[in-house]
Parts: C-alpha cells; sequence; structure tokens
C-alpha cells in the first residue's frame, strides 16, 4: 500500500510557504499541462486534491497542523485521518487514523541477539515436524554471529534445557562443564528431543526466560521464539503474566502456529504486551524460512519498546488498532500505552486506528494528539509525535470527506480480516446461516482483490458451513492469516 | 445512520466499508474500489468477473502465432526491477528460475527472491521459469501456492506465456519489473 508521505505542497509544485496567487498560478500550470498532454488519472486526482485544500483557507490550516513536525526525533511520524470535519449528529461517528513511522536516517542498532528458543515436544511434534525443528535450528547456527547468544528449551508438560544459553562463538569452550559438553555437539542435543506428552506452554516460556535473562540485558537484543503446535492446557492466564514480566524486562516475544491445531488467539495475545508477531506455518518444510526471516528483523532494529500513548481527548473512544505493515498484527486497544514492538528492517510501521467519536451536538474544535514513544539506537528515551485539529461544524455533511487513498485501502483490508473474523465466531456460537452467509460475500470479496487462493478457500467454507455446519480448522488459519499477508505486499 | 447499499446493514456515519458483507458505504471507498476494479478490469477477466461469481477464466494459453518476432537473435539481458524494494538486477543466459533457495533440497534459484522477503510477499521456492525461444521471451508458472501475474492476469500453471518487455510480474505479492538491458 501507499505508504508515502502526501506533502501536497510537493504535488502541486509549491513553497510550504506559498501566498494564494502562487497556489492559483501552480495549478492553473498544470491545468494547462492536462491540455495538452495526457497526466495519469491518479496524478491529476491528487493536484486537484492539493489544490483543493490549499487554496481553501480553513482546510489549509488544518493540513498544516498536521505536518508540523516533532523536531529532534530519530523517527519521523506521518498522520492521515478519514476527515478533517465532524458533522454535527446525534450518533457517534467513525474516525480512522493511519499512522506511518519511519526512520529519518538509515542507522541499524547493531546489538548481538540473545536468543531463546522454546520447542514443543509434545507427541503431536512426533517425526516431520521435529525433524525439521532441529535441522532449521542447526542451520541457523551458522547464520548466527559468534557474538550472539543462543538457547533452547524443550517442553511437553515439563521442560527441559536443550542448549543453555551461550555465545555461540565460545560456547563449547564455556567454563561450565555442562554448557560446554552440550554445545560440543548441538546436533547430538538436539537429536535427543522425544517427544511424547501434552503441551503446556508456560513450563516452556519459564525455562525459556530463565536463559534469556541475563545480568548484561542491554547489551543484546532479547527475544523469545515460541513454536507450538498445540493448545496449552488450563496454565493460559500463567503464559500471559509471564509474557507482560518479559516485556517489561525487554524480552520480545514471536509466536509460531505449526499446523491447524492451536490457538491463534492465545497467541495473539501472548505477542501483545511486547508488540511482537504471531505467525502461521503451514508445513514443516517452512519452518527454516520463517526462524530466519524472523532472525533477519532482529539484527535490523532501527528503534525498540515503540508506545502509543493514550493522549487522545475523552471524546475519542479508541475502537481498534491494528499494525499493517510491515506485517499486521492486531494491537491490543486496552492497554495504556499500547505496545507497538520494534521497528525493524527497512520497511516503515505503519498502524491504523478506528475511533468512535462522540455524538458533537454543537460546533466545537478538538486537538487529537498522537504520540509513539520508543528507545532510540543510542538508547536515548525519545518521542515522535504529531497533533491533528479537527472541527465539528455544521458545514461538515455525514459523507463529504474524502480520505486519502492510503488510509481507504488500509481500511479495506482491515474490514476483510473482521469479516473473517467475525465468520469464525458465528461459526463457533451456531450461527451457522449468518457465518455461511458471510463467508459467501467473502469469496466476492477475495475475488475483488484478485487472492483467488483465499477465495476458493472461503467458497470451501461456506459450502462446508451449509453442509455439515463447521469450518475446518486448516481453512481457518489459511484465511487468517491469509489475509493478513494481503496488507502486506503493494499492488498499486 | 447509513445504510449499506447491498446488505441494507445500518453503519455510523463516518464509515467507510460495510463490515457485514465488505461493500463500500462511504463514495470515496466506491470511488476507490470502483478505480482499482476498472484499472484490473481491461486486463482481468478476473476481477472484471468476480461479481458475477463466474469461475475464473485463466488469461489466453501461449501459440506460437500469436507472439510478434522480436528482432533478437541471441537472448537479449532482462533487466528486473523489484519494485517494493527498490532493487534492480540484470540476468543474462535462456533460462532462468524464480523462487527462494531451498536449503534442504540444494536448489538455487537463478532469481533468488529470499533476499527481497520472498517468503513474506508468497513467493514460493520453485515458482515460475523464465526461458528463451525463438520469439523471445516465455513465463510459466510453476503450480506456485500463491500464482503468478503477467500484466495483471494470472496464469495457468504450467502453460507458457509471452513475456513482453516491458512487463509487470506479480509472484505471489512480489510486483517485478521486466525490461530488456540492452
Amino acid at each position: 500500500m501507499d505508504q508515502q508521505p502526501a506533502d501536497i505542497y510537493a504535488i502541486l509544485g509549491v513553497k510550504h510557504d506559498a501566498g494564494p496567487d502562487e497556489i492559483e498560478a501552480a495549478f492553473a500550470a498544470w491545468s494547462e499541462r492536462a491540455l495538452v498532454e495526457s497526466i495519469d488519472d491518479k496524478v491529476w486526482e491528487r493536484v486537484r486534491y492539493a489544490y483543493e485544500v490549499l487554496s481553501n483557507p480553513p482546510r489549509r490550516e488544518i493540513y498544516d497542523s498536521l505536518i508540523i513536525e516533532t523536531t529532534g526525533s530519530s523517527l519521523e511520524l506521518d498522520l492521515a485521518l478519514s476527515t478533517e470535519g465532524v458533522p454535527l449528529l446525534d450518533t457517534p461517528y467513525i474516525l480512522y487514523a493511519l499512522l506511518t513511522l519511519r526512520p529519518r536516517h538509515a542507522v541499524e542498532e547493531r546489538r548481538p541477539l540473545n536468543i531463546g528458543l522454546v520447542i514443543d515436544r509434545s507427541t503431536s511434534m512426533r517425526g516431520e515436524r521435529l525433524e525439521k525443528v532441529a535441522a532449521a535450528v542447526e542451520l541457523l547456527l551458522d547464520k548466527l554471529g559468534p557474538e550472539d547468544r543462543l538457547s533452547l528449551v524443550s517442553f511437553s508438560d515439563r521442560a527441559e534445557v536443550v542448549l543453555p544459553a551461550a555465545a555461540i562463538g565460545t560456547a563449547a569452550h564455556s567454563p561450565d562443564p555442562a554448557t560446554a559438553a552440550a554445545w560440543r555437539n548441538p546436533h547430538r542435543q538436539l537429536e535427543s528431543i522425544v517427544a511424547s506428552g501434552g503441551t503446556e506452554i508456560y513450563q516452556g516460556l519459564r525455562a525459556g526466560l530463565a536463559q534469556v535473562a541475563t545480568p548484561s540485558a542491554k547489551a543484546y537484543t532479547n527475544h523469545l521464539i515460541l513454536l507450538t503446535d498445540g493448545h496449552t492446557y488450563g496454565d493460559a492466564g500463567d503464559c500471559l503474566n509471564l509474557a507482560t514480566q518479559a516485556a517489561a524486562h525487554g524480552i520480545g516475544i514471536t509466536a509460531f502456529g505449526l499446523g491447524a491445531d492451536w490457538n491463534d488467539a492465545f497467541l495473539d495475545a501472548l505477542v501483545a504486551p511486547s508488540g511482537g508477531q504471531s505467525h502461521y506455518i503451514e508445513r514443516p518444510d517452512d519452518i527454516f524460512s520463517h526462524l530466519d526471516d524472523r532472525l533477519q528483523g532482529l539484527g535490523a532494529i532501527h528503534a525498540r519498546n515503540l508506545t502509543l500513548s493514550r493522549s487522545w481527548p475523552g471524546q475519542f473512544t479508541l475502537r481498534g488498532a491494528f499494525k499493517l505493515a510491515p506485517l499486521f498484527q492486531p494491537l491490543t486497544a486496552d492497554l495504556a500505552p499500547i505496545p507497538l514492538g520494534d521497528l525493524e528492517g527497512r520497511s516503515p510501521m505503519a498502524v491504523l486506528l478506528e475511533f468512535l467519536v462522540a455524538p458533537q451536538p454543537i460546533a466545537a474544535r478538538f486537538r487529537l494528539p498522537f504520540e509513539v514513544q520508543f528507545t532510540a539506537t543510542n538508547g536515548a528515551a525519545q518521542v515522535a509525535g504529531r497533533s491533528a485539529r479537527l472541527i465539528a461544524d455544521s458545514s461538515c455533511g455525514s459523507d463529504d470527506n474524502r480520505p486519502p487513498q492510503a488510509l481507504i485501502e488500509a481500511v479495506r483490508w482491515l474490514n476483510l480480516y473482521r469479516m473473517q473474523e467475525k465468520a469464525w465466531e458465528e461459526a463457533q456460537s451456531g450461527r451457522l446461516d449468518t457465518a455461511a452467509a458471510r463467508m459467501r460475500k467473502l469469496t466476492t470479496r477475495y475475488m475483488e482483490t484478485g487472492d483467488l487462493r483465499l477465495a476458493r478457500q472461503a467458497q470451501l467454507e461456506a459450502q462446508q458451513l451449509a453442509h455439515s455446519g463447521t469450518m475446518s480448522p486448516e481453512g481457518r488459519k489459511m484465511l487468517k492469516y491469509g489475509t493478513r499477508s494481503l496488507t502486506g505486499p503493494d499492488e498499486t | 445512520m447509513i445504510v449499506c447499499l447491498e446488505c441494507r446493514s445500518q453503519h455510523y456515519p463516518g464509515t467507510l466499508f460495510c463490515d457485514m458483507c465488505g461493500a463500500a458505504v462511504h463514495p470515496s471507498a466506491r470511488a476507490y474500489l470502483e478505480a482499482s476494479q476498472a484499472a484490473a478490469g481491461h486486463k482481468s477477466p478476473i476481477r472484471a468477473g468476480s461479481k458475477r461469481h463466474t469461475e475464473p477464466q485463466p488469461a489466453p494459453p501461449y501459440t506460437p502465432d500469436q507472439t510478434i518476432a522480436t528482432p533478437f537473435a541471441q537472448p537479449p539481458a532482462l533487466r528486473v526491477r523489484v519494485v517494493q524494494h527498490e532493487a534492480e538486477l540484470v540476468l543474462r543466459g535462456t533460462q532462468f528460475n524464480i523462487g527462494r533457495t531451498d536449503p534442504f533440497s540444494d536448489f538455487v534459484p537463478e532469481f533468488d527472491v529470499t533476499r527481497f522477503d520472498g517468503q513474506a510477499h508468497g513467493v514460493s521456492r520453485q515458482h515460475a521459469t523464465i526461458r528463451w525461444r525463438e520469439e523471445g521471451y516465455v513465463l510459466c508458472d510453476n503450480h506456485s501456492s500463491n500464482g503468478t501475474w503477467l500484466n495483471g492476469e494470472l496464469l495457468e500453471p504450467g502453460r507458457e506465456y509471452p513475456l513482453s518487455a516491458p512487463g509487470n510480474v506479480r509472484f505471489g505479492g512480489l510486483l517485478v519489473q521486466f525490461t530488456i538491458a540492452d
């Protein structure tokens, strides 16, 4: 999707302090150009939009208020709102805000990694799944640097330390004899993992966190990677407490669900306190590439522990918060502040917020501040902020706002994601006709996006709901994570 | 309240898309969907047909008499631009595999998209192949998981399509532009 900041002054080709005459002249020049050469519709649309805003003093003032930057911050925060004015109504109004964060300078932090792998070894992992995990870990050992720390814990209804935490380069010569012995032959250690027993994720998490915890935590990028293929039994609450403690100690969590039989809502909740990601691994063959991608992301961090302050006025209720880029992840809208995770890699982070604005019976002006706190690469606490101004006025109609294209596109993807979540909830609670009808609608919507694989799956699920009253767990995971990945690639 | 024209459900003003049926409820959202359909519509039978619930029709398969002979006797080098990563590279030869390195089978494609987040973009390991034929380059999807699109048209797996240059190809979600380099 188009995450570029739309500086409408640049689009029209005028300076930020241009007077009304210059703006008129610039638009006249564009109009003349349009007569003699063909201008792309999209470009023309943007030019016209830029002119409409800049030639209207109240709208220009609101736009200017959006582009005032917080100076001295190493992150740039761009803000797009679905409207500049709220109509006077006796019902609530829906407002969307799209926040885009990108590093101002291409400075990456090169801290060594401190990774704790927590691997499910319950009975269902037997065979290919565990073999591929072991093979993937061996390949990853070659990719890590000598300074990087790694540990590996396996768990079923209890946990064992397979590889104690140690720096890769010196692990085999560790002063601790048990550590040295394990690292002298990691291959044998990995092969010794036996699949049996149930899945108690708490056991694995606790043992994994004990390995990742280090006195020199600040010198490392500390991260726990959980890989499971099952539901945890009776300890979900304890797991979430542990995840919150981990986040407080600066330890991030990534959760991978393998196959179809795991609890996606639980894994999303588990990664929420640290602003981490949860992923679906469809086939054991994909384990290595998923883990490898994750380590590459952790290796290039521009800013860490981003959090969004809840600084908006009381008339604005946050209904939903979603990270759309670099990867889709639902955010916990009721935490304060809202954890956004680290800014990794080269792609910007995009966050979509949905607000319910309380009914506005009389004209008013609002200031809507957005503040993202984070730790910069030099360790300093910094803030990136943008403030929007909104008016509530009788001149505002309920649908004469012109949301930016990037925001419309973001809301479209979010809506698709919510529809498949709703269909699943309806199927779970026995409202099968509604679920099947929604799934048929989704088939059409996926077709519109051009993703035939998701469209076919939705069609199959709609048929299955109508005939047998269930959705397949595989289809459920494929639609959910397939829709999440739709939001990433740019097709426009 | 505003009403969805497709399913008659009610929404608060300011809503862009109906969360019941997915239709656009705001004029700007409707214009956006129509524009994206129209942009795809004249090229792609898939998007145009989707509203009528028809089975997607694949783009017409490659047959030699459809192609126009190019003036190149030797295969010209292909310049490849990976749009989302602002990267360019040049491919020379008569056959290139597009995909991701598979450490388990030692498969290394000529055009390896691993470093362009190929996995995240949904590119399969052995996603597609470009071959030089007498008439020009052809593109063939190797039964990839997420499909290959040439200038907006979904390719039928296992069939060869003439790769016009310049051409826009989407491997899963990865957008790539091919042009003749020399």
